[in-house]
């Protein structure tokens, strides 16, 4: 075998890169890094260069022997299309034979006055139609209008009602609030008379002292 | 974009494989023929350099992955396996041939102008198409004269675009033997050029000696 790999190795100073390295090089799986390396010893070395080189032209060649053509199979849609195709040409012909067969001026006027009586059909219709639409969205605003004075109605009795019930509420907890202070007031009195009594009976306590025996 | 859209719902070849196995799915195996028919039916016409018996290894490369089919294990890529049983095909029909004498440099030359009849051109002028048809009859040649385990390296590598990793595990080698395979493939694929080009400008009739021990 005479590649590259009887150069791998340092051969004085230079290592060069062995026949593996330079395949993943020419096709072009090789690091970016690798690459760069490979790209400045390749300026560098003329014995690589050139055995680069030779694989280059051996690569390049092989691309020469194209594949064979081979007959491709005819679509599925081709049938449909073969169809399609003789239906547009009877369509065609029709067309033609149409249009000279028949009396064109006198077909062009009536389909003239056919279309002018159809277009002011149309447009009767829609202009009675619009004014239905308009009558009935009238009357719908009407409801709605009287819909919303009943509610409005309903609303401020309702609040009427919840004014009452709070005020009356209010009222109830005032009378309790004074009946809950008197309470406290009278809770204050019978406080203050324990207290008074209580410090009293601990002065006579502390002035009491023991008879002298005799 | 779209090719993104479509990569992330389609269906896997080992999920496809998966259905096949587990549940006979006919329909799931069209759709693995029709991914792959085209790439091993590439790969046969390279490693055998006629094209009807190319396809016929394909078609026996798929019969034979469905009566496989329980055998089957999702542990690799499909693919690799795939690439495997076709080139086992190759190896066999190259065998048979070379036992039957079909690969002597007479059914070579007599193979190489009926395939030289379905070999595509872009119709260029008469002259450059006769001599588009010599070049790639020439490298042809070269080709099928590499011994098969370099040849097999070259055709998965540069026909069929597998890196080099992905042809040391469809070959079950390590990545820098097919790396130094492809390095001597071109290195005498070089010089087999050469001499063939040298012997037909000479001699058209001469026959090509073989010059590698295969």
């Amino acid at each position: 075998m005479q590649s590259q790999d009887s150069n791998t190795g340092t051969a004085g100073a230079v290592k060069h890169p062995n026949s593996s390295e330079w395949m993943s090089f020419l096709y072009d799986e090789c690091a970016p890094e690798q690459r760069h390396e490979l790209d400045a010893h390749l300026a560098a070395c003329p014995t690589c260069a050139e055995q680069v080189k030779m694989w280059r032209g051996s690569i390049n060649t092989l691309d020469e022997w194209p594949l064979p053509a081979r007959r491709r199979a005819r679509p599925r849609w081709m049938p449909v299309l073969k169809w399609a195709a003789a239906a547009a040409v009877v369509l065609a012909i029709g067309i033609a034979v149409g249009r000279q067969t028949s009396t064109a001026q006198a077909e062009v006027a009536a389909l003239k006055s056919s279309i002018a009586d159809l277009t002011a059909a149309v447009e009767r219709e829609h202009n009675r139609n619009l004014s239905n639409n308009i009558a009935v969205l009238a009357n719908a605003n009407t409801e709605a209008m009287q819909l919303l004075g009943d509610y409005a109605r309903l609303q401020q009795q309702q609040r009427a009602v919840d004014q009452q019930v709070i005020k009356t509420a209010l009222q109830s907890f005032d009378l309790r609030l004074g009946r809950v202070r008197s309470d406290l007031q009278t809770v204050a009195v019978n406080t203050e008379a324990g207290f008074e009594a209580t410090h009293q009976g601990l002065a006579q306590l502390a002035s009491y002292s023991i008879p002298a025996q005799q | 974009m779209p090719n993104l859209i479509s990569a992330l719902f389609s269906v896997s070849d080992e999920q496809l494989m998966w259905r096949v196995k587990l549940q006979d799915d006919a329909e799931a195996f069209a759709s693995l023929m029709s991914r792959w028919q085209r790439p091993i039916e590439n790969l046969c016409i390279r490693m055998t350099g006629d094209l009807h018996r190319a396809e016929d290894l394909a078609q026996s490369a798929f019969a034979k992955i469905f009566a496989k089919r329980a055998d089957w294990e999702p542990t690799g890529k499909f693919s690799t396996f795939l690439w495997r049983v076709a080139l086992n095909l190759c190896h066999d029909e190259l065998r048979r041939a070379k036992r039957r004498s079909e690969c002597s440099l007479d059914a070579l030359d007599e193979e190489g102008d009926s395939q030289s009849n379905f070999i595509a051109s872009e119709d260029p002028a008469p002259d450059e198409q006769a001599d588009n048809r010599e070049r790639a009859e020439l490298v042809r040649n070269a080709l099928l004269k590499l011994a098969t385990h370099y040849r097999e390296v070259v055709v998965l590598r540069h026909y069929e675009g597998l890196k080099f990793h992905e042809i040391g595990e469809v070959l079950a080698i390590p990545e820098g033997t097919v790396k130094s395979r492809m390095a001597e493939a071109l290195t005498q694929l070089n010089r087999l050029l050469k001499h063939l080009d040298g012997v037909r400008s000479c001699n058209p009739k001469t026959q090509t000696p073989e010059l590698l021990a295969l």
